[in-house]
């Protein structure tokens, strides 16, 4: 009878629990709104608008997505920071602008038990201790991968067509290139060049003004500019000293001025993204772009070039420029390897001032979780890319959205190559990035269309990056760069 | 009058028919990229439907369909903007442009008279917005107006009453006064006067103000990117924002483009004698 | 724009006489009012108050000071115990900002060859349509289409339009060239594509087109109307002293139409000094630094690099820029015009 009476208690405590937590599992969230925040277009918040009534259906809450042009997203969002008339909740946002947003205190450190939900181990380590990070606190949910590559035309480059040709004049065999010297080499052998497709222009690198092309520079000038060992790349980290205006830089500008006679003249007034549109209707050889083109090229509706694309790791400097010693250095291998990660990719925070962060937090690692990404990376359009080792492994995942098997593992190789190299460059992340990222901006766009010469524009952006540094207060910024770079020397 | 000679009649034909074609083609292409595959739009130009390319509406399809809360919020942002603007300019800018036109003003210290003050009003039309930028960032900032209709409202109506006082001081100063006075010796007040007899009678005038301060703030770029952040955003920004991370997509923004341009040209093309006849009043009393 | 405020006065003067009641003693300003509020509150108050700012060291988060005491852990006061400093160096920047230098080089430039193009071809337009056809209504109304076009959307339109690879121009262009090439004699073989927004200069003058492509027809109606209202008999007249067509347009119809003239260009030199949506869709200020404005560039500076004192200290100098235009037309007029029609 004891047993029966207890058993009876039991039943009634489950019985009358469980509708309660179960009702309470069921929809945490209800009634709540959270405001979601990225860019406009398919890509970032594309799968934000797909995968939303998933979630809300899970948990009762409600997401709005707010969307801005590229080009306004970061003066909206961070005048709606500092002046706290912003009114949103979660953000889907470049890494590169850390410094804006996490330094002063506008987002919310990621809380523990949401970071062990995405499962933390299995995001490169490159992401998860660095780019999601300010300092040792994390304040975002890695989403996206995002580092330049390069591609370039396999049908023409590998294939045996050219091959001899190429040799007889460069006095090397045509193959993958390695450094910019190469690069260059196959871009003018190929351009004007009459194919089955139409005469092809050899390069295709974004150049337009006031857009995200500045990171193709970035992209070149790391091969020159990066000194393996030393993480200090934009600034020295002993006193600030803006590097862009030193020998390295200024090469690496010279060879972008180049590209301007090597691929189609429209290229100046292109952005990285519209590169995106020309390059798989097969306009050039070579083009260096985030992951975005690999899922793109095998769409058949916008691509002529299915599975004639290759894919590479971005070339190397054949020497680079020390700053510290003051003197071209050639290394060993003879290519100095430094990818640069670019932008860093699309990272998700949580507004410090919301009033649901709960809820916001719990999206946001709906949105973060590695099945979530690894669907969206191969999916083409979203702009999502890889930043997980388990986006990497899938490679049927990967077969089955359209690649062949050889592309695939080519592709993702090239990606895993940029982001795990040791001597890697990260973008620049403190206070004002955007500043001085602009006012190079201006400066090597001046110099493409020949107003300057390069030495003039990279001194010009050197002196007004002092500028913005006196003005944003020295000792600040350098203790900013040193710690966005991981920089423990002296 | 006398004939023209054949030549100046070809010339005259010739002129106007290349005119209205470098006007014309423009849209036409316009309407065609909108029915765009993608690979059609960014290779060489292909100009006929179904001769040169397969018209496809999925453009249509996901700017109507896919899109439509996105497309229709940021249209009905600018139709409350516009429309508000308007109708305080038009109102306020009557108000002043009567009182321009039928009272003596002295004011005191600059010792301006009704021209100084009608001269100093228009010239507001033309400070460069650019000016305004900063203060009007700090100030709204400070009264929660940013990214609000009311704020885009306000700056609408500063921006369109000096023309709105322009143009109805021109109207009320070719209407004559006989009527109002003759009503206000049969004892109505002034303010009865202007609603009752002197608003309806102009009526033309009012409606090509109406359409212009339309217009104008429809268009509006500048004062709606920095005082807008998610809400309020208007057509013109969300248009000139379509530069994502596909790049400009020719096919989806003509679509865009079109939704936007045809309300007002359609104002414009039903209203067009008023339109004249303000541009020629505004231009030709200035 | 001055001329107007002369024909008002005898209406004006016939209105009010002596005897002004009391009621419009009070209704003259409650007409007058609200217009004179609002422009004082949110024009010539922000005025005053931008080129206050101007002068200080005001960033968007905090002034300079703030930052410096922020980072030394001193606290600090500045100017009149606020929290920020009045300096000049502003405007010290202003004299060496090359950037800032070329953008105004760039905005004169659409001013007056946009101002120039719009009314020699909107002039021409206006005397070839001040004519009798058949289908002038319907001429009129396809006119009004460009100027009732959103500017972004024109920017759009001229992108599509001058697109140097895959625009209707260009392949014209190809077909040209592919033609000239095969003529004997003086054809020659040319550059296969044209740099209409690729090259600095081209895209300069690649954007007036754009602009005059949507102003054109608003000087044109604006000019033609006042053709119209030139009385026949004059021209009768002149007919019958022997003048021909030539003369008779340097003589009566350019002179009578001076003070519209001058009017029309005030009014498009002082639109197209604040461009910024056209230059934004179609190349952003470039190449390079080719179409930069001024507009442009204070938006920048203002709201990408908060750096809210320098974009109000360059807001005054494209101020002065404007009035000294607009003087210069003023004063042009002023010598230009026959006295009696001024």
């Amino acid at each position: 009878m004891k047993r029966f009476i207890g058993f009876l208690v039991i039943l009634t405590l489950v019985v009358a629990l469980v509708p309660s937590t179960m009702a309470q599992d069921d929809k945490p969230f209800a009634g709540q709104k959270i405001v979601v925040v990225t860019q406009v277009g398919r890509s970032i918040g594309g799968p934000v608008e797909d995968f939303a009534p998933d979630w809300e259906e899970m948990t009762g809450g409600d997401v709005e997505l707010q969307q801005f042009a590229w080009g306004d997203l970061f003066e909206k969002t961070i005048t709606a920071f500092d002046t706290g008339s912003g009114d949103f909740d979660m953000l889907i946002f470049p890494a590169a602008w850390s410094g804006d947003y996490m330094a002063p205190g506008y987002l919310d450190p990621a809380p523990q038990e949401i970071l062990d939900k995405i499962d933390m181990d299995d995001v490169i380590p490159l992401y998860r201790d660095r780019i999601i990070a300010w300092g040792d606190t994390v304040y975002a949910l890695p989403y996206d991968g995002d580092s330049h590559m390069l591609y370039y035309r396999k049908d023409l480059v590998d294939g045996g067509e050219y091959a001899e040709e190429f040799e007889a004049e460069y006095g090397y065999p045509l193959a993958e290139p390695k450094t910019w010297t190469e690069y260059y080499d196959i871009a003018e052998f190929f351009n004007g060049r009459e194919t089955d497709m139409g005469p092809i222009f050899g390069v295709m690198e974004a150049m337009k003004r006031n857009t995200q092309a500045f990171y193709v520079y970035f992209s070149h000038a790391a091969g020159y500019g990066k000194i393996p060992g030393n993480p200090c790349f934009f600034f020295s980290c002993e006193d600030m000293t803006p590097q862009v205006n030193n020998p390295g830089w200024v090469r690496a500008l010279e060879d972008y001025i180049r590209s301007v006679d090597l691929g189609p003249p429209e290229q100046v007034n292109w952005d990285v993204a519209d590169t995106r549109n020309y390059y798989p209707a097969g306009m050039s050889v070579f083009n260096i772009d985030w992951g975005d083109v690999g899922p793109i090229s095998i769409d058949e509706n916008v691509s002529l070039i299915k599975g004639q694309v290759g894919f590479a790791p971005l070339p190397g400097g054949d020497q680079y420029w020390d700053y510290e010693a003051g003197e071209w250095v050639t290394p060993e291998s003879g290519v100095n390897e430094a990818p640069f990660i670019a932008f860093g990719g699309w990272i998700i925070g949580v507004a410090a001032d919301s009033d649901v962060k709960e809820a916001a937090w719990d999206f946001a690692a709906f949105m973060a979780a590695p099945e979530m990404v690894k669907e969206l990376a191969v999916t083409g359009g979203t702009g999502i890319n890889p930043a997980r080792f388990s986006q990497f492994e899938a490679l049927d995942l990967w077969v089955d959205a359209g690649f062949d098997e050889e592309s695939a593992v080519d592709y993702l190789d090239a990606i895993l190559t940029g982001i795990n190299h040791p001597n890697a460059v990260l973008d620049l992340r403190i206070t004002g990035t955007a500043e001085y990222q602009q006012t190079l901006d201006v400066e090597i766009t001046r110099a493409i269309a020949g107003e300057i010469s390069a030495q003039e524009a990279l001194d010009n952006a050197a002196a007004a990056w002092d500028e913005i540094t006196d003005r944003l207060g020295r000792e600040n910024q350098l203790a900013q760069y040193r710690s966005s770079v991981g920089y423990t020397g002296e | 009058m006398t004939r023209r000679p054949i030549w100046q009649t070809v010339l005259l034909y010739a002129v106007v028919l290349f005119w209205c074609f470098i006007v014309l083609f423009p849209f036409y292409w316009l309407g065609t990229t909108s029915f765009k595959r993608q690979l059609d739009a960014i290779r060489l130009p292909k100009y006929v439907p179904y001769y040169d390319f397969e018209p496809t509406t999925e453009h249509w399809d996901y700017l109507i369909n896919v899109q439509g809360d996105v497309t229709w919020r940021h249209f009905r942002n600018s139709l409350i903007a516009a429309s508000g603007g308007t109708g305080f300019a038009v109102l306020v800018g009557a108000m002043a442009g009567y009182g321009l036109s039928r009272f003596r003003y002295r004011w005191p210290v600059l010792n301006w008279n009704n021209d100084n003050i009608a001269f100093w009003v228009i010239s507001q039309r033309f400070l460069p917005p650019a000016l305004f930028v900063v203060p009007f960032l700090i100030a709204y900032t400070n009264l929660d107006l940013i990214d609000t209709h009311i704020g885009l409202i306000v700056a609408y109506t500063m921006f369109n009453i000096p023309f709105a006082v322009w143009i109805m001081r021109d109207f009320f100063n070719g209407l004559p006064a006989d009527l109002e006075d003759s009503a206000r010796v049969d004892g109505a007040t002034r303010w009865t006067a202007f609603t009752r007899i002197v608003l309806p009678l102009s009526a033309p005038g009012l409606v090509s103000v109406a359409i212009f301060s339309f217009v104008f703030s429809w268009n509006e770029y500048l004062y709606a990117l920095m005082l807008t952040n998610f809400e309020a955003i208007t057509m013109p920004i969300f248009i000139a924002g379509q530069n994502t991370q596909r790049g400009v997509e020719w096919w989806y923004i003509s679509a865009l483009a079109i939704t936007a341009v045809l309300p007002v040209v359609l104002i414009g093309l039903l209203l067009q004698r008023f339109i004249t006849r303000g541009l020629v009043a505004g231009a030709l009393k200035g | 724009m001055q001329r107007s405020t002369r024909e008002t006065k005898p209406q004006a003067a016939a209105v009010q006489g002596e005897d002004i009641t009391r009621e419009d003693r009070v209704m003259k300003r409650v007409f007058l009012s609200p217009a004179v509020i609002v422009l004082l509150a949110l024009s010539i108050f922000p005025l005053f108050w931008s080129l206050g700012i101007s002068f200080t060291d005001i960033l968007r988060g905090g002034s300079t000071l703030q930052r410096e005491a922020q980072s030394s852990g001193v606290e600090a006061s500045g100017f009149l115990g606020q929290d920020f400093n009045v300096t000049l160096r502003n405007y010290d920047r202003i004299f060496d900002d090359e950037r800032l230098h070329i953008a105004a080089r760039n905005t004169l430039f659409f001013v007056f060859v946009g101002v120039t193009v719009q009314y020699v071809f909107g002039l021409l337009l206006a005397l070839v349509l001040n004519q009798e056809f058949i289908g002038r209504g319907i001429v009129r109304v396809i006119f009004l289409m460009p100027m009732m076009t959103m500017p972004v959307v024109v920017g759009y339109l001229g992108r599509m339009m001058f697109d140097s690879y895959r625009s209707p121009i260009a392949d014209l262009y190809r077909h040209f060239v592919a033609w000239w090439e095969g003529v004997p004699l003086i054809g020659s073989e040319l550059d296969a594509t044209l740099p209409w927004l690729t090259n600095g200069s081209w895209a300069r003058g690649t954007i007036v087109l754009m602009d005059s492509w949507q102003w054109i027809p608003f000087v044109t109606l604006i000019l033609l109307a006042g053709m119209q209202a030139i009385p026949d008999d004059i021209y009768e007249a002149a007919r019958v002293d022997g003048a021909s067509s030539l003369q008779m347009f340097w003589r009566i119809t350019l002179p009578l139409l001076a003070p519209l003239s001058l009017t029309v260009v005030l009014i498009r030199g002082l639109e197209i000094f604040k461009i910024i949506d056209v230059i934004v869709v179609t190349t952003g200020g470039g190449p390079g630094s080719a179409t930069e404005s001024l507009t442009m560039y204070i938006y920048k500076t203002a709201l990408t690099f908060g750096n809210y004192s320098y974009a109000a200290a360059i807001s005054f100098a494209l101020l002065v820029l404007v009035i000294i235009f607009a003087m210069v037309f003023l004063g042009l007029g002023r010598r230009l015009v026959p006295r009696g029609l001024y």
